[in-house]
């Protein structure tokens, strides 16, 4: 792979995971260079997004450690995982939805780390941001009457607003239409420049593809294949673990 | 929704209504007495709320209301200490059963919370009834001291007798309590409440510490209740289990401040000053016997009407 000149921000060593009898993670270990973009994909039910939340501190690994520039993580809860500089987005976006966009934003500001923002920096941060993901002219709607894609643009704007140094993006393409899609992709890459490591999931592969530096491709809770994305995409066994569910196509995986 | 500017000029004349209104009924003991309690029932709806801010909903707050009765009762009793050291240091038996409220209902969300919010009264209730020796049990106490006489620029306003006194301790108290409350909403911490209650998923996950800061708003709340309950049993002289430990105690803060909106710093002080004089001065005289079901209907149409509360006035979608 790549060469080992590169720090190592974020550590999965030998994860796994059960709901009662079902094995939904086994054995999972990668990690993760500083500004390094990595997709994990895979069919519905391969277990990214237990990965995902095992990562962020939502589901506490059965098994097997979370490190995080070096330092064990694994029994972080995720509020304290973001304060560090893990930041998430979520699925079904998850606003604060009788806030305004602005205020949504603000909260990022404030309590996304611990030390403390003052007035004029919070108001520029959250102009910025704003600007940045294009809600700019939507800064006082109230969040819960946004759309998806605004409702998704205003999440990944607050968590942009806590100062990751890593952001976890759950599925963000999923329910869009192609154009918003696109303008998604170009955002990210435009963060992507800037530096931001990334890690985002996806089970369609048209964000995810040009977007990343590297894929890991998940089929039932195993690792069947990582590599660059081309090369990875014609991988005989990720072609098989997709070519065999491609009508669940379309539901959350 | 009132626009912002109406609103305040709103607030400002009611305040001043409330102050005022006494020397146009310079002889209403009855009003002062139920307008003063509508004040304390106000200040109790201002804290049981400052819980709720986090979106927890208690059923439970008369637990702390009749340990602050009793802290503050017992110590009067058994060392004749002065009544406003009492109210101030009973209620940290209500702090105390806080924080092990925080401890075990820490995971416990919505009814669940209600629920077990509910049978928690039970706990400190039982042991009162039954510690005989200290707190003489279902007989309660009697005989305990009247709120003092206070000496003021050269006037003296005896709060336990002068009604017109109490009722301006009460008004002031409320009003306070209303400011503080305001403050705490416009603050950090407030925001980082409100995300909890809107939408707790997000909150954690821009960082907040939702089970600490949730437990800070509940020890407050728990705090300041157990204020209302040891002014209570000093303006009536006596305490017993039933009477502070009652469902009635838990429900009322709750009534008002869904009546006045719990969004609103004023709300729960509207719902408490509107709703509780209605109750005593309009249904008690007309249906002496189940006046208290005004509440029900009351909390019915609310619900049904304007979801919010009437100081948000939004009408159900």
């Amino acid at each position: 792979m790549e060469d080992r000149e590169v720090k190592i921000c974020l550590e999965v060593r030998g994860v796994s995971k059960q709901y009662g009898k079902q094995s939904v993670l086994r054995d999972i270990s990668f990690s993760l260079a500083e500004g390094e973009v990595l997709g994990i994909i895979g069919p519905n039910g391969a277990g990214k997004s237990t990965l995902f939340n095992i990562i962020a501190g939502w589901t506490p690994p059965a098994r097997g450690e979370i490190f995080w520039w070096g330092e064990n993580i694994t029994g972080w809860p995720p509020d304290r995982r973001c304060r560090a500089g893990l930041a998430r987005t979520f699925q079904i976006p998850q606003v604060f939805p009788e806030m305004s966009v602005l205020e949504n934003v603000r909260m990022g500001v404030w309590f996304g780390q611990d030390r403390p923002v003052s007035a004029s920096q919070t108001r520029d941060r959250c102009r910025l941001l704003l600007e940045r993901v294009g809600l700019a002219d939507k800064k006082h709607s109230r969040a819960g009457e946004l759309s998806l894609m605004q409702q998704r643009l205003l999440e990944l704007a607050r968590a942009l607003a806590t100062e990751p140094k890593l952001l976890l993006l759950d599925e963000i393409a999923a329910g869009l239409s192609l154009k918003a899609v696109k303008e998604l992709t170009d955002l990210i890459l435009q963060l992507k420049e800037k530096g931001l490591t990334l890690l985002l999931t996806d089970h369609l592969l048209n964000l995810v593809m040009p977007v990343s530096d590297r894929l890991l491709a998940l089929d039932r809770g195993v690792i069947i294949a990582s590599g660059p994305p081309q090369a990875l995409i014609h991988d005989p066994r990720v072609e098989c673990a997709y070519l065999g569910t491609r009508e669940a196509v379309g539901e959350e995986g | 929704m009132v626009k912002s500017g109406y609103s305040s000029l709103w607030l400002i004349s009611a305040t001043l209504a409330l102050f005022f209104w006494p020397m146009l009924f310079p002889e209403a003991p009855l009003y002062y007495q139920v307008l003063g309690l509508a004040c304390l029932y106000g200040t109790l709806s201002l804290a049981w709320n400052l819980y709720a801010l986090s979106g927890a909903i208690s059923l439970g707050h008369a637990a702390f209301f009749g340990l602050g009765a009793y802290g503050s009762a017992l110590l009067d009793h058994h060392f004749q200490w002065p009544t406003f050291a009492t109210v101030v240091i009973g209620p940290l038996a209500s702090l105390g059963f806080g924080i092990l409220w925080t401890v075990f209902f820490r995971r416990l969300r919505g009814v669940y919370l209600g629920l077990a919010s509910l049978a928690a009264v039970e706990i400190p209730k039982v042991v009162i009834d039954n510690w005989d020796t200290l707190t003489y049990g279902s007989m309660g106490l009697t005989g305990l001291s009247k709120l003092p006489i206070l000496s003021l620029a050269g006037r003296q306003a005896d709060l336990g007798l002068d009604l017109k006194a109490q009722y301006y301790l009460l008004l002031v108290l409320v009003l306070a309590t209303a400011v503080l409350v305001k403050l705490v909403m416009e603050s950090r911490w407030g925001w980082a409440l409100r995300g909890l209650r809107e939408n707790e998923t997000a909150a954690v996950a821009v960082g907040i510490r939702a089970d600490r800061e949730r437990a800070k708003a509940l020890l407050g709340s728990a705090y300041l209740t157990g204020i209302c309950g040891a002014l209570y049993v000093h303006i009536l002289g006596l305490v017993e289990p039933s009477l502070v430990f009652s469902l009635h105690v838990s429900a009322l803060p709750l009534i008002f401040s869904i009546f006045g909106g719990r969004t609103r710093f004023y709300g729960p002080v509207l719902g408490a000053l509107l709703l509780y004089p209605l109750e005593q001065l309009l249904f008690q005289p007309l249906f002496p016997r189940g006046h208290a079901g005004v509440y029900g209907v009351v909390i019915i149409l609310t619900i049904l009407f304007f979801p919010q509360g009437i100081s948000v006035w939004k009408t159900a979608k």
